[in-house]
């Protein structure tokens, strides 16, 4: 530590001593080099570093094991809730289809039934 | 060799768990290195990584690849989609501390430096301009491959690269990108 001298010129001759000898490590000259490189530059030199990245071996038991896993799990039971969601539609339009079909068929037995009242009828008209 | 992973895919789809293999093996190198250039630290990536897999082989299981992308690509897909997911719970959680990686044993040393450096340089970036420009500037993407990877539309992607150049230009002229070290 520079001791402080009474008069201030003379401090300052002392520290300036005291830090004539303050150098940077390589490093320095690493980081600024870096840091004026433009970003694509920056990044072109970081994808060539990183082009050779790989897992190791025991990448793909591990992968598997934990797809095993995943499959000897059981899959939880749907929601009753579900059933309806998915049948539901289906129970509609097939509630529609019955309605048209009895529909249909009361129409059609209706319209039988009168044309055999009618012939009934006119056979009886024509024996009278 | 090539391999159609096509078909090794319809083999899962009919529930030959054990075809899977074959696809994590054929995959797992691009597909770690796309991870690790992502989310910028191996442990992370890993994760990713693995997430992506289980997810890819339930889609299989469960039909929901219609084959209409090569298996690559598609899985390419997943993988971005889980690192974007990582990078967003990140920075929702930044406190998080990360794990140590386990399958880091190939990984050079210059290779890890490099990639924290990476996340350094993208660390205030959205996840999504991240992701865009580690897609295109690192990993080689055409516009088109990185939308599709991305899911998005190329003007989309071409206004998250202009937002995370910008940021990094920004980052540079105020001196506030390190090479990561200490």
């Amino acid at each position: 530590m520079v001791e402080r001298e009474q008069d201030p010129l003379s401090h300052l001759a002392a520290l300036a001593r005291a830090t004539d000898d303050l150098r940077p490590t390589d490093d320095l000259t690493d980081a600024v080099l870096r840091a004026i490189v433009p970003p694509d530059d920056r990044l072109a030199r970081i994808t060539r570093d990183t082009s050779d990245l790989a897992p190791s071996d025991d990448f793909v038991p591990s992968v598997m094991s934990a797809i095993g896993a995943a499959r000897g799990a059981r899959p939880a039971e749907p929601p009753w809730s579900s059933g309806v969601v998915r049948f539901g539609r289906f129970a509609l339009v097939g509630a529609a289809a019955a309605a048209v079909l009895g529909l249909w068929l009361s129409r059609t037995a209706e319209t039988g039934y009168d044309s055999a009242v009618l012939e009934s009828v006119a056979s009886v008209e024509v024996y009278e | 060799m090539s391999v159609d992973l096509r078909l090794v895919a319809a083999r899962v789809a009919g529930g030959d768990v054990a075809a899977f293999r074959p696809i994590v093996d054929h995959t797992r190198v691009p597909l770690y290195r796309l991870a690790a250039r992502l989310v910028g630290n191996l442990a992370d990536a890993e994760d990713a990584l693995q997430d992506a897999y289980s997810s890819a082989f339930r889609a299989l299981s469960e039909g929901r690849y219609d084959g209409r992308a090569k298996i690559e690509t598609w899985l390419y897909r997943i993988v971005t989609n889980a690192c974007v997911d990582l990078l967003r719970k990140r920075r929702e959680r930044p406190a998080e501390e990360t794990g140590e990686p386990r399958f880091d044993g190939l990984v050079r040393a210059e290779a890890r430096v490099a990639l924290n450096e990476l996340d350094v340089m993208l660390k205030a970036l959205q996840p999504q301009d991240r992701a865009a420009l580690v897609l295109v500037t690192v990993e080689g993407l055409s516009a088109k491959e990185a939308a599709e990877a991305l899911g998005c539309s190329e003007g989309a992607l071409e206004q998250r690269l202009v937002r995370a150049r910008a940021a990094l230009r920004t980052k540079t002229e105020a001196g506030e990108v390190s090479d990561g070290r200490a």
